[in-house]
């Protein structure tokens, strides 16, 4: 039996693993929905946004939100120069729809490559860490969390929250969505689409760049440390439902308590093995995810 | 009578070597409805594409207030008035009816006041919409989304519609009354270009007929020389 205490200390861990996951995964899905992008560099947006927070706060001094802000600003640069460059030429010659995915997969998968060898030409290969943001611990009923972690949560939420009014409430975020929903009809009403794929793209890498600045005291920069959070991204949005962003945040709350649950039962080498038999299950019953998703693929247009 | 659009000699196609379009030319009076008839397959949805810059012609010209608009994007085709109405309904379905009213004002995003007031317009002319204004167009009926698509595509104000097949799938009734309401939006000074099957009815509402043969001009009159229907019908078969 897990006592209470390393039950709750458990169910925190497994909260800002949460956290994490969801602004990743929401990035994720959101490319997928919008571009039918299968986005195997989305790691490397992550390490990117960890390594602008390392420059701006350790080598900047800058004060962390400020850093992680910067990490965020410059996931937008970096993912818009990205979105014009590689995609929008793509798009221009795919006259091919239907080999539109497996193109796009491939270029993703490149592009993670010469991310990650990009870095390491510049940054070299050491790990670069913090030891924290914010100094000292809260203790919540009985159990201690470090601030950084309440912070990176709170951080997530935060974020999570004004991304979904953005996507519901604002014109441009309505623009999104009808591309996403119907990119003929979005046409029709005459939105570019050029500018939606550049600023959805670049919404994503934000995302996942916030995610590797937050939680930087626990995951320190390295060139590889997009690999973990890609595969948790696509756990999430697999399970949920490709392109279904608003159940985003219960995959990843499910990912999370398995596994950190198989961590604390069996060593952290499984958990991955938990969460990926989860998901096999109900994509063997629910293939189109627990939640199912009416974003279309492109072979269905 | 003022000429809005006029297309000469244009050949489009999906490939660069086939065209479905072989030297189609025409033209289109301001305030008029001018129909394309044709059986199917000639390239009369072809034609409305290639107007509103959903594809890019092979060659030939479209002028649009004598200015020539070959090849332009479907936003700029938007923002010089021309609104194009596919065949399938291309609603945002899992938005509401407002959302997809005000999403067919995009162009003039930021002018709220006058969004406002068109979406009044639109309650006016279908005053079901109003009811039904915070639904999920996905939970409409049919005849409700062809409202829902119309009133959309009045949204940006258009000086020109590009109609394909309004009443597809529409109860006699409810065809009727998009009929109707097609000839009403000619006196409030839209001109339209109609691609039907429904022969007899679109010559009805119709100024001046175009008939397609291949992709090519067959023929082509007023209202009152295509009066008899059954003899261009017979023609076709």
């Amino acid at each position: 039996m897990i006592s209470g205490p390393t039950l709750a200390s458990l169910l925190v861990a497994a909260i800002v693993r949460a956290g994490l996951y969801t602004l990743s995964a929401t990035g994720l899905s959101l490319i997928f929905g919008v571009m039918n992008v299968p986005n195997f560099a989305h790691g490397e947006l992550y390490m990117i946004g960890a390594y602008i927070a390392v420059f701006t706060f350790s080598g900047l001094s800058l004060p962390p939100l400020v850093a992680i802000l910067f990490a965020g600003i410059g996931g937008f640069v970096i993912g818009a120069i990205i979105e014009k460059s590689v995609f929008y030429p793509l798009r221009k010659r795919s006259e091919r729809r239907k080999i539109w995915i497996m193109n796009t997969f491939l270029v993703t998968v490149g592009l993670s490559l010469l991310l990650k060898n990009l870095i390491q030409v510049i940054a070299g290969t050491k790990y670069r860490g913090i030891d924290s943001y914010w100094q000292g611990s809260l203790r919540i009923t009985g159990i201690s969390v470090s601030i950084d972690r309440l912070v990176g949560v709170a951080i997530a939420i935060i974020v999570v929250i004004i991304f979904w009014l953005f996507l519901q409430k604002t014109t441009m975020g309505k623009a999104i969505r009808a591309v996403a929903q119907n990119e003929v009809g979005a046409k029709v009403v005459g939105i570019n689409l050029d500018t939606i794929h550049t600023l959805t793209f670049a919404l994503s890498a934000m995302l996942a760049s916030v995610a590797g600045a937050s939680l930087l005291s626990l995951n320190p920069a390295y060139p590889t440390m997009g690999l973990m959070p890609l595969f948790s991204s696509w756990f999430v949005v697999i399970l949920v439902g490709l392109g279904n962003i608003a159940a985003v945040p219960v995959g990843a709350l499910i990912i999370s308590l398995i596994e950190t649950f198989a961590a604390y039962g069996f060593g952290s080498g499984w958990q991955r093995l938990f969460s990926l038999a989860l998901i096999i299950l109900i994509l063997l019953f629910k293939p189109r995810g627990l939640f199912g998703s009416d974003v279309k693929g492109i072979w269905e247009r | 009578m003022i000429n809005l659009l006029k297309v000469e000699n244009l050949y489009v196609g999906y490939y660069e070597d086939i065209n479905i379009l072989q030297g189609l030319s025409l033209e289109a009076e301001k305030q008029q409805i001018t129909a394309v008839l044709g059986p199917n397959g000639v390239g009369k949805s072809t034609l409305l594409k290639s107007i509103s810059g959903f594809l890019d012609p092979n060659s030939g010209d479209i002028k649009y207030k004598d200015n020539s608009i070959t090849g332009i994007k479907p936003f700029k085709a938007i923002t010089r008035g021309i609104v194009y109405l596919p065949q399938q309904l291309t609603l945002f379905q899992r938005m509401t009816v407002k959302e997809n009213l005000q999403l067919g004002a995009w162009t003039i995003r930021r002018d709220k006041e006058i969004i406002n007031q068109r979406i009044s317009d639109n309650f006016e002319r279908f005053p079901i919409l109003e009811e039904k204004q915070n639904t999920s167009v996905g939970n409409l009926s049919g005849g409700q989304q062809r409202m829902v698509d119309l009133g959309r595509a009045l949204m940006s104000a258009p000086e020109m519609l590009l109609v394909d097949e309004p009443t597809a799938g529409l109860a006699p009734n409810l065809a009727q009354s998009m009929y109707d309401m097609l000839t009403r939006l000619t006196d409030d000074g839209i001109t339209i270009l109609l691609v039907d099957q429904n022969i007899r009815k679109a010559i009805e509402i119709s100024d001046y007929i175009y008939a397609v043969e291949l992709g090519k001009n067959k023929t082509q009159g007023s209202r009152e020389e295509f009066a008899d229907v059954k003899e261009v019908i017979k023609d076709w078969l």
